[in-house]
């Protein structure tokens, strides 16, 4: 799944969203953000061998 | 110092703060269009986390400053300081490295650093309460609303661009952990 460029078009959309709508736009960050964590831990962890 | 030039003010300093992000970004561009240095999955995970830390400054340039605008930087900041120091912490025993060095430092450290400025610099900022009660001028200068709009413009740009590299680089599949070509220009 290409979750860098799912996350970067979902930051894109919170961006262009913040311009005209404030509520709608910080609801769409959180979403960005929310996947971003996943997608890093899946990068730190399943990719490149992790051991804590 | 009066409301509106104080307005003004900080204004000029939230689309600064837009254009100062968007210049890192343009940086690592230059890196990899003109160096042919691929950004690895992690690099463009910092590329996302230093252009979310712009997101709220986009919210103060619009909305006028607020402490939850503040935080969702500080957030985004926190995010990309972690990004990089998993890239520097998969690194810290190689004398290469991944990428070239700039003044010495790995790109990944860089934005280690420039991370952990931006959580002390938005702490510092966000601390001035002036900014919170100030009203927008009743006439705000068409000079202004220009500049914002501009500022505006430019991270909108730099984040489509992030995009279409993004997919000319790894197509709609899993990025590579070690990227040595552009999967979708191979491709023509």
């Amino acid at each position: 799944m290409p979750g860098i460029l799912i996350a970067f078009c979902l930051l894109f959309a919170a961006t262009l969203t913040a311009w005209f709508h404030r509520r709608a736009a910080i609801g769409l960050f959180l979403v960005f953000m929310l996947f971003s964590l996943l997608v890093f831990l899946h990068h730190a962890s399943d990719s490149l061998a992790i051991h804590l | 110092m009066n409301d509106t030039r104080l307005y003004t003010l900080f204004t000029l300093k939230h689309g600064i703060e837009i254009i100062g992000i968007t210049l890192i970004i343009l940086a690592a561009f230059y890196y990899q269009l003109f160096q042919d240095e691929l950004p690895c999955p992690l690099c463009l995970l910092q590329r996302l986390g230093l252009l979310a830390i712009a997101f709220g400054f986009v919210l103060n340039l619009r909305y006028g400053a607020h402490p939850a605008h503040y935080g969702l930087s500080l957030v985004a900041a926190v995010f990309t300081g972690a990004i990089a120091l998993r890239q520097v912490s998969l690194h810290v025993n190689d004398p290469v490295g991944f990428g070239s060095t700039v003044f010495g430092l790995h790109m990944y450290t860089w934005v280690f650093v420039v991370a952990v400025i931006a959580i002390l610099y938005i702490a510092l900022v966000m601390s001035d309460a002036r900014q919170y009660t100030l009203p927008p001028p009743s006439q705000p200068s068409p000079t202004l609303k220009r500049f914002s709009l501009i500022a505006f413009v430019l991270l909108v740009l730099i984040l489509f661009a992030n995009i279409a590299s993004t997919l000319l680089e790894c197509g709609l599949v899993e990025c590579p952990d070690n990227p040595e070509h552009y999967r979708w220009l191979s491709r023509l």
